[in-house]
């Protein structure tokens, strides 16, 4: 259920600009803020921190969260992750937080039952989280592949809003619309 | 994980959780007697008052509110109390009071954070809070509530929760109207509240009977609990103006730790944070916490770093309180900031981040260039004092077995909410016994 006043859809991008890679995610959501997504989406930057993150996704209808996430594969590829349905890798997150990264979110979000109605991680690979301002080549590169496969969901998670049947609150009493674009995996850009 | 040697033992861990940083512990006992105990910070050195050099004295407090996602307003507010002090200005009247206000933020955010989901579980039994959330959900979902509220303050008036941007040199970049903050206070109204419940929910966990003897050092404010201050004092006879602060403090290096350590000259280690603020200004918390402490028992000279937790509790209450205080007595300056020129002049500030006095000093050139920084936060001064309780805490544990002898030597140290990233970053723990 999303409350009166918030978007349904959420884009979270974590991480530190002056990171190098770790700004992955901020860059993501600046690229998608030049695009006109539709008053039913809001775009966040975000340290990471665990409870802020699962502050910013909670009650909402569909989340994407984009990270740096160190899982042992190429600088630049793209995980995906859909909560619920694959399972969580043991990544590592960038420069270090108090309560962990985002897989500590996830989960301490399902304890509590603040997650989103659906909730997709997208992870890419850093060559370098030095400190320093700039993505690497490897990460910029994989950038618009990364941009435009989070258009695509949200596109198709907005139409499903829309389009969903609604309670008399005046919300969406049904996910059952929504279903994933896309299937969940690694891809190189 | 254990290692068998030759002669004796070794034991190590992973990563030491639910502190802020990198490091490690490290414990050498040889013939059944601890012979050296070392909290090693090994977080490459962050270089910031390398950074500020040559910038403009416009710049400090956003540069330096990057060096912490948890405090960055203890960060701003130090930086401007220094620059200001350099460049001769007076931020007072409301000004200060919405600095405050920010301030008031900040200690329930990070230390909401701490007691909810750092230190908690400590005493629980569990191993992280997030185990702990699955028998404990109605504490931990109202700490995460308190500490919204607190993000709620930094949002509206730092502009955004994290690396908040409207801060200046001066005072702000945009005020608020009277009726923006009202909204607000019925918020921390609510806040205060669960606030105060949480006081009694630390107070009834159990606590290790345990007096440190460390000197105590805080902002002493005539008449506020301090969070914004000039003079810095201690219980045993420190009493000097933030001029002269250094003057009375040796940071030194050891070979374990990428972090400064510091002590005070000719009396040796000292301890900043919760238990030094309560202890030596607890008459000038706000009524509400200093009833808070009186219902649950805190003593009014507290030693006890396990106990830590309730000064916290009760430190947030103090805060909400405080905001509220300040909201009902705001009205809205004629302007954000009041004017600023540079000039060449060194300037000192200090103020009290969540873990404890945090001290920055500044040179200035004729252009408003940052000739000189120097920064001196809290886990700095602190690591010595924890190295100390480690000492205290695993000579007088030895008969416990590795795996438990690690998890309350860990309890030490988060005791004191280190912030290793902010003194320079994640804790293993090693113990050597033969």
């Amino acid at each position: 259920m999303t409350p009166v006043g918030r978007a349904p859809i959420v884009v979270i991008g974590i991480g530190n600009e002056m990171r190098s890679d770790d700004g992955v995610g901020p860059v993501a959501v600046e690229r998608l803020a030049a695009s006109d997504l539709g008053d039913d989406v809001e775009l966040l930057s975000l340290d990471g921190e665990p409870t802020r993150l699962i502050d910013a996704w909670r009650e909402r209808r569909f989340g994407v969260v984009v990270d740096a996430i160190a899982g042992g594969a190429e600088p630049g590829t793209i995980h995906r992750v859909e909560v619920g349905v694959d399972a969580m890798p043991g990544w590592s997150s960038g420069p270090s937080s108090h309560l962990g990264g985002v897989a500590e979110a996830v989960a301490f979000a399902e304890v509590l039952m603040r997650s989103a109605d659906r909730l997709i991680v997208y992870g890419i690979e850093p060559l370098t989280v030095a400190e320093g301002i700039g993505l690497s080549p490897a990460v910029a590169a994989s950038v618009p592949t990364l941009v435009a496969r989070i258009r695509s969901e949200v596109a198709a998670a907005s139409d499903a809003t829309k389009g969903c049947p609604t309670d008399r609150s005046g919300q969406c009493s049904s996910t059952g619309s929504m279903a994933s674009p896309s299937a969940g995996g690694v891809m190189r850009p | 994980m254990t290692h068998r040697a030759a002669g004796g033992r070794a034991l190590s861990t992973g990563a030491l959780a639910r502190v802020e940083g990198e490091g490690a512990m490290r414990v050498v006992v040889e013939d059944g007697k601890l012979v050296d105990v070392q909290l090693n910070i090994y977080e490459p050195p962050r270089f910031f008052e390398g950074f500020l050099q040559g910038r403009s004295y416009t710049e400090p407090p956003d540069i330096t509110a990057r060096i912490c996602g948890i405090c960055p307003v203890a960060y701003q507010m130090s930086a401007c109390a220094a620059i200001e002090d350099a460049l001769d200005v007076q931020v007072d009247g409301p000004l200060r009071a919405l600095r405050h206000l920010l301030y008031c933020g900040e200690w329930i955010e990070s230390h909401t954070l701490h007691i909810h989901l750092l230190h908690a579980p400590d005493f629980l039994g569990y191993d992280g809070a997030i185990e702990m959330a699955t028998d404990h959900r109605r504490p931990v979902e109202r700490g995460l509530e308190i500490k919204k509220i607190g993000n709620e303050i930094l949002e509206l008036l730092g502009g955004r929760a994290v690396h908040p941007v409207n801060v200046k040199v001066g005072g702000f970049y945009r005020v608020p109207t009277k009726a923006e903050l009202l909204p607000l206070r019925s918020r921390l109204e609510q806040g205060l509240q669960l606030a105060t419940a949480v006081v009694s929910w630390v107070a009834s966990f159990d606590f290790p009977d345990l007096t440190m003897p460390h000197e105590l050092v805080s902002i002493d404010h005539p008449v506020e609990y301090p969070m914004l201050g000039e003079w810095v004092t201690s219980d045993r006879g420190l009493a000097v103006e933030v001029d002269r602060f250094l003057d009375h403090v040796e940071e030194f290096q050891v070979e374990h730790s990428t972090a400064l350590h510091a002590r005070l000259l000719e009396r040796g280690d000292y301890l900043v944070g919760p238990l030094a603020r309560y202890s030596l200004q607890g008459s000038k918390l706000a009524t509400e916490a200093q009833a808070a402490a009186a219902d649950v028992g805190l003593e009014a000279d507290c030693r006890n770093p396990f106990r830590s937790i309730i000064v916290r509790a009760v430190e947030v209450v103090h805060a909400f309180a405080t905001a509220i205080d300040i909201i009902d007595r705001y009205e809205q300056p004629d302007r954000p900031a009041v004017e600023v020129e540079p000039r060449k002049a060194i300037g000192h500030g200090v103020t009290e981040a969540p873990r404890g006095l945090l001290y920055h000093r500044y040179g200035i050139d004729e252009d408003g260039a940052i000739a000189a920084a120097d920064i001196v936060p809290p886990t700095s001064q602190n690591q010595t004092a924890i190295e100390h309780d480690l000492w205290h805490f695993v000579e007088s544990n030895l008969h416990l077995d590795d795996d438990e002898l690690r998890r309350r030597a860990e309890v030490t140290i988060r005791n004191h909410d280190p912030c290793i990233s902010c003194a320079t970053h994640f804790l293993d723990l090693t113990v050597v016994r033969s």
